[in-house]
Order: C-alpha cells, then sequence, then structure tokens
C-alpha cells in the first residue's frame, strides 16, 4: 500500500430531519497514518464513519476514498470498517466468517493471515464455535478478526476497545499500528487514552462540527471532552 | 470477488439450519398446517349461506366490478411505492449489510436471490387470497368453482408481482418520497376515474376484469401482464441500487417485528410498524389546547394532545381503514355475510392506531402506578377519546366506503346509526390486544392445561376482532331482521346491545389490571 491521500471529506453534511449531525465537516487523512476520532456522545462520530464506510449517505458535501466515492465498488474494495456493535451471522463459524469475508474480497491464500489472526486474537479455541454463543468481549474480537483478514487501505473503527479484555486491547493496538505501518489510513473513534498516545493525529468532533485537528495531547483531549 | 462464496455460504447455513431441525417433528407440523388450512378454507367457503345474485345484479358487477377491484389494486400498489421509497420490500439481515453489501461485490448479484424469494412469496401470498376470494365469489355467482379459482389466482398473482415490482422499483431507484407520494396519487387517481367514468382505461382496471373474469369476459384483459411483467422487470432490475441507509433501519426493525409477532405482542408490532413507516408525532399540535388545572378532565385532555399530533398518514389510515369498513358493510348489505369479519377487523385495526393515550399509558406502565390514581380507572379513562377519534374518522371513512356502488341515503343514514357502537366495539377489542401486550390475560382455570391450550390460543387471539366485529353486526340485523326499510333503523339501533354489551365486560376487565 503506498502512502497516498487516502480519506479526503469534503464539506460533508449529514441530517435527520431537522437535526444536523455532521455540519460541514471537511479534512484529509493520508496513507500511513493513524488518527484518533474524539467527541461527547452525539458529536456525529459514528455518522461520519458509517458515512465514509459507505452505510450512510451525505446530505451534502462528499467522501472520497482512495480515490473512489464512498460506497462505490472501488471506495468498498480499499475501506475496511469495524462498527460500535459486532455484526456477525448467528449460523456462521469463526472459521467459516474468515473464509467467507476473505472470499468476497477475492484473497486467494487467506488462510495463513487468518490463522495468525486467530492466534494473535486468542480465537484458537473457538474457531468451530457459533459466534451467537460468544461473549461481547469474543463477538468483538471476530469483529476485529474479519476487518484485518481482508486487504484494505482505510480503516475506520467504531469504539473497538468496548468489552475487550486486557490483551486483546494490546493486540489491537498492535494490529492498528501495523495497518499504519503497512500504509493505511486508520481512523479511531474511541475514548482510550492507549490510544490517543499511539495516533499521529487528533480530530475533535462538537455538536457535528470538526473543533479539533492537530497532535493528540492530554490537552486536547481535555479541551474535546469538556 | 470469488464467485462461488455466495453459494458456498448459502450452502453451509443451509446446513447449520438444517441441523437444528427435527426433520419427523417438521413434517408433522407440515402435515397438521395443510390439513388444518385445508379445512378451515373448505368450512369457511361453505360457511356463507347467501343468496344468487341476480341477471342485473350480475350485470352491474361485470359493468362496475374491474374498475373497483382495479382500484382496490392501485391503492396497493401506492401503498407498496411509498414502503419502496423508504427502503421496502427487501428485509435484509444486519450481516449481509456488514459483510457482503459493503464489500466489492455486485450488489444487484448480491441481492437477486433475496429478490426472487420476495417475488416469490408475495406471488403465492396474493394467489392465496385469490383463493379465498374466488370460493366466495363462487358461493354467489352462477357458474362451477374452477373457472373462478382460476381468475381470482391469476388476478392475486398479477396484484402480487405489481406490488412487490412497484416497491423493488421505488427502492432500487432510490425515489423520493415525494416522487412515490405523487406515482401513488396518479395511480390511484387514474382507477378513481376508471371507477367514476365507467371505462376500462388503467392496467389495474384490467386486472380487476381478470379477477372477475367468469362474468365479465374480455380475453384481452389477461394482457395485463405484459406490463405487470415488465414493472417486475424494472423492478429487479435496479435491485442493486438500493439505500444502505434505509436497509439497515430496516433490518433492526423488522427483526424486532418479527419477534413482537412471534410472542403477538400487537402493541410492539403497531410501535415497530410506525418507527417502520418513519411515522412521528407532529411537532405542532393541530390546536393547541389551553393549559388547564386540577385532575379534572387531565386524561382527556392528555389523549386529545395526542390525537391532536396525529401525521397526516396516521389521518388517512384511519379513513382507508374507515372506508374498507363501510365498502364490507356494503358488501353485507348487497349480501355477502362473511364480508363483516372484514369490517371488524378494519375498525380493529383503525382503534389500534387511534387508541393513542391508552397505549401511552401501557407503553410507560410504570408512570401510572407512580400517580395517586387506581391504575384501573387511569386506563378506562384513556377510552373515551379514542372512542370519539374512531367515530370521528372512522364514520367520514366509513360513510364513503358505503357508497360503493352509487350514493345511497340508506346506507349512509345506516352509517351515522351505528358509528357510535362500532366505535365502541373497535376501541374496546382494541384495547384489550393494547392492554393484553403488557398486563397479560391472567391465569383462568384453563390457562395451564395442555389439552385446551390450542383453542384458548385461538379464542384468545380471536377475542379482540370478534369484539370490533360486534359493534357492526347491526348491520347484518337490520338487512335480515327488519321486515320493512323504514324498520331498518330500528333493528339496527336494537342490536347495539351486543357491543354495548361487550364493551361493558371489556370495562370491567379493565378495571381489575394494575395495583392489587
Amino acid at each position: 500500500m503506498s502512502k497516498t491521500r487516502a480519506v479526503h471529506i469534503d464539506g460533508l453534511t449529514k441530517s435527520y430531519g431537522d437535526l444536523e449531525a455532521l455540519r460541514n465537516v471537511s479534512l484529509v487523512v493520508d496513507g500511513g497514518h493513524q488518527v484518533a476520532l474524539l467527541g461527547l456522545n452525539g458529536s456525529g462520530k459514528t455518522t461520519l464513519l458509517r458515512i465514509a464506510a459507505g452505510l450512510l449517505e451525505p446530505t451534502k458535501g462528499q467522501v472520497v476514498l482512495a480515490g473512489h466515492a464512498a460506497g462505490s465498488l472501488g471506495a468498498r474494495a480499499a475501506v475496511s470498517y469495524i462498527p460500535d456493535n459486532p455484526v456477525l451471522y448467528d449460523d456462521l463459524s469463526l472459521e467459516e466468517h474468515l473464509e467467507y469475508v476473505s472470499r468476497l474480497h477475492g484473497k486467494k491464500n487467506w488462510e495463513p493471515y487468518a490463522a495468525e489472526l486467530v492466534t494473535r486474537l486468542d480465537l484458537v479455541k473457538r474457531i468451530d464455535d457459533l459466534p451467537s454463543t460468544f461473549s461481547r468481549g469474543l463477538r468483538q474480537k471476530v469483529s476485529i478478526a474479519l476487518a484485518f483478514v481482508r486487504p484494505f487501505e482505510v480503516l475506520l473503527v467504531d469504539e473497538p476497545f468496548v468489552g475487550l479484555d486486557q490483551p486483546g486491547q494490546e493486540t489491537l493496538l498492535e494490529l492498528l499500528g501495523e495497518a499504519a505501518d503497512n500504509g493505511a489510513a486508520v481512523i479511531v473513534s474511541t475514548h482510550q487514552v492507549e490510544y490517543l498516545g499511539q495516533a499521529s493525529r487528533c480530530i475533535g468532533l462538537r455538536d457535528g462540527k470538526l473543533m479539533y485537528d492537530g497532535k493528540p495531547t492530554d490537552r486536547a483531549e481535555q479541551e474535546i471532552l469538556r | 470477488m470469488d464467485a462461488t462464496a455466495f453459494i458456498d455460504l448459502r450452502r453451509a447455513r443451509r446446513r447449520r439450519r438444517l441441523q437444528k431441525v427435527d426433520v419427523s417433528e417438521a413434517l408433522y407440523r407440515g402435515y397438521l398446517t395443510v390439513l388444518g388450512a385445508g379445512i378451515a378454507v373448505y368450512f369457511l367457503s361453505n360457511l356463507p349461506k347467501d343468496t344468487r345474485l341476480t341477471t342485473a345484479q350480475i350485470a352491474s358487477v361485470a359493468a362496475h366490478g374491474p374498475a373497483l377491484v382495479g382500484l382496490v389494486v392501485a391503492v396497493l400498489i401506492g401503498l407498496a411505492l411509498r414502503a419502496g421509497a423508504r427502503g421496502g420490500p427487501l428485509v435484509l439481515e444486519a450481516p449481509d449489510i456488514q459483510h457482503v453489501l459493503l464489500s466489492p461485490v455486485s450488489r444487484a448479484r448480491a441481492l437477486r436471490l433475496p429478490a426472487l424469494q420476495k417475488v416469490r412469496s408475495a406471488v403465492l401470498g396474493w394467489a392465496a387470497v385469490g383463493v379465498v376470494a374466488g370460493l366466495l365469489a363462487s358461493k354467489r355467482f352462477p357458474g362451477p368453482v374452477p373457472p373462478w379459482l382460476a381468475s381470482c389466482v391469476a388476478a392475486g398473482a398479477l396484484t402480487g408481482a405489481c406490488i412487490v415490482g412497484a416497491g423493488l422499483f421505488a427502492s432500487g431507484r432510490r425515489l423520493r418520497m415525494r416522487w412515490a407520494l405523487l406515482l401513488s396519487v396518479a395511480s390511484i387517481g387514474w382507477a378513481a376515474l376508471d371507477v367514476a367514468y365507467g371505462r376500462e382505461t388503467s392496467p389495474f382496471t384490467l386486472i380487476g376484469r381478470v379477477a372477475l373474469y367468469p362474468v365479465a369476459r374480455g380475453a384481452w384483459a389477461w394482457l395485463v401482464a405484459v406490463p405487470v411483467a415488465g414493472l417486475l422487470a424494472a423492478g429487479l432490475a435496479g435491485v442493486g441500487g438500493i439505500s444502505l441507509e434505509a436497509a439497515m433501519r430496516r433490518a433492526a426493525l423488522v427483526g424486532q417485528l418479527r419477534f413482537a409477532l412471534t410472542v403477538r405482542d400487537l402493541r410492539t408490532v403497531v410501535v415497530l410498524a410506525r418507527l417502520l413507516a418513519e411515522e412521528r408525532p407532529r411537532r405542532r399540535p393541530l390546536i393547541r389546547l389551553r393549559p388547564g388545572h386540577g385532575a379534572r378532565l387531565a386524561v382527556w385532555k392528555r389523549d386529545w394532545q395526542g390525537l391532536l399530533r396525529w401525521p397526516v398518514s396516521r389521518f388517512v389510515r384511519v379513513l382507508v381503514l374507515g372506508a374498507v369498513a363501510g365498502a364490507a358493510l356494503r358488501g353485507v348489505w348487497a349480501g355477502t355475510t362473511p364480508l363483516v369479519a372484514v369490517a371488524g377487523v378494519a375498525l380493529w385495526l383503525a382503534a389500534m392506531d387511534a387508541d393513542v393515550g391508552l397505549a401511552g399509558e401501557v407503553d410507560h406502565s410504570d408512570r401510572g402506578r407512580s400517580v395517586p390514581v387506581d391504575e384501573g380507572s387511569l386506563l378506562l379513562h384513556h377510552l373515551p377519546a379514542g372512542v370519539a377519534a374512531v367515530a370521528l374518522v372512522g364514520a367520514v371513512g366509513g360513510i364513503l366506503g358505503a357508497q360503493v356502488g352509487g350514493w345511497s341515503a340508506r346506507a349512509a343514514g345506516l352509517g351515522l346509526v351505528i358509528a357510535i357502537p362500532a366505535a365502541i366495539g373497535a376501541v374496546a377489542g382494541a384495547a384489550v390486544s393494547t392492554v393484553r401486550s403488557v398486563y397479560g390475560t391472567g391465569s383462568g382455570p384453563f390457562a395451564y392445561s395442555p389439552e385446551t391450550s390450542g383453542l384458548t390460543l385461538v379464542i384468545r387471539e380471536a377475542l379482540p376482532p370478534a369484539i370490533a366485529t360486534a359493534g357492526v353486526i347491526s348491520v347484518w340485523a337490520a338487512r335480515h331482521l327488519a321486515k320493512s326499510p323504514s324498520l331498518e333503523v330500528s333493528v339496527a339501533l336494537s342490536w347495539t346491545w351486543l357491543p354495548f354489551l361487550m364493551a361493558g365486560a371489556v370495562v370491567i376487565w379493565l378495571s381489575q389490571r394494575g395495583l392489587k
């Protein structure tokens, strides 16, 4: 993956009736960067990530990912998204999930990397189990494995640390770092202080407006979450 | 993309589902369902002993029937367009949206199978409606049963194909709501013009002619299958364009809706259906009521505050349900007795929609328990506003609907006479459905008996619409028991004892709810 302008958001506005969830947000994220997305509840973080993932449609403005409009075939190939709530099939095992998602993304030799992910996320014993029997934390680990098992240039992550145990959090931090090192643009919506230390940039949202874009310092965090 | 991934996924999921299924148990259930449904259809279709139509009446049906059936089809297509603009009719699973539709796979290809399954279920479902309609029609029209079955099944299948085709077209092309409404109004208007001028210009009227083919004839009417196939093809071709935003919302709501239906929680079904339709109370009421003081009439005023915040769609829905009830009662008056159940169910549904205050109390039962008023009494105080709403809005629709086939002062007069008892019956039935979803029905002597549980379940589910049907039974009585036209109103009035009796029983039942 090359270090290019991976995410380009221009004048993004999203309205739900009278409520404006995002107001004229513009930002650019280059490949190889890790960005922490901060904001109070209802500030528009999830809406921003969902629009970029192609799940929501903007009211105004545009989002371009790896040179493709959000939601287009090219963007779908480039963007991996981990939602705030794991979305899994109740009747497919973990291994079947990994196979299915890899194949949908045209990954031929998926088994070795899938096996590595499963080992690092401590899911080896559950490989043949159905996620419907998993705890919230285990389902989150499956969701993470599915996001990383496929190729991507942009990684969008919404509150990924919720429900994860300490080893799981550490593995996720490593995986996010590796993704950025491999040239992907990584945007993580989180309140996890550890990730702020790892991110190279911090973006703050308040009431749907971009209110901070700079270094992820403690002061910036306090200012955004005040 | 690996082209075999879909096939393998389906295979894996089917294998998992089959592992959970006990084949002998499934076969036994299927056997019982087919047997039960067969007996029910045979029994019900033989139940009405209504008289055969005269030659003049048959000629009237042949002349006006196709356009009237076409109007019903146009209304259904209008509703489908509206639902399509909100993302219907496909209901996708959330994981399919997350993993399949967000992958670099052609969405048209990924959605082809669910779309075809939807077409199949709609066509078969409406064909089944055609079976019932054909059996009922064969009781009153001359000629053997098979032609009626064939024509009604064909018309049902065409209607199903139109509905699903219109819905898929609207969702795949992301038709804006205003365009969907415009198309709906245009379709209904076209069909209505056919009714008004006795013409056959719209394809909907041709579907009506297919339904009434044994008496209406006109082999060219079957050509309507061509535009229907075109609409279906257009819908299927554009299926890949659906909005994921709408699909996600539907995935979440329809899952809950199905669960609510499974546990027969009708109040939750109503609430979820409104969320699905994105129906919200208006921010500003139609009329702002002045602030009041004291407990007197507080519940009555609260209910009107809710009623005055009805969105236009709910007014229209209650009005249409009232019109359906009115048209059905006109059919009862004309001699088709089973339509009395259609009228009862339509009014019961209207009352489920109109019972704002009672439903609000039930939704937030903890709040009701926190006020220094007996809970049963509080629930009862919500009923009058519901009765007023159904009587006002439903009666207007009912009287309009009763004019199907031409204006009749007698029908209008009878409609006014039965408006209040019908509204009381409907609200009483709806109150049972709404309140039961939270408080339950209590444990009667047979509640836990396995031998009677099936019968108890049937009675439990049939009771609310039966109470509503009792509210309109006076139309049947006036038609069959009045010895002269001048006695019709007095006979209808004398039969209002039944809804009042049932409403009385519901009032006693409601007053015993809550704190003990």
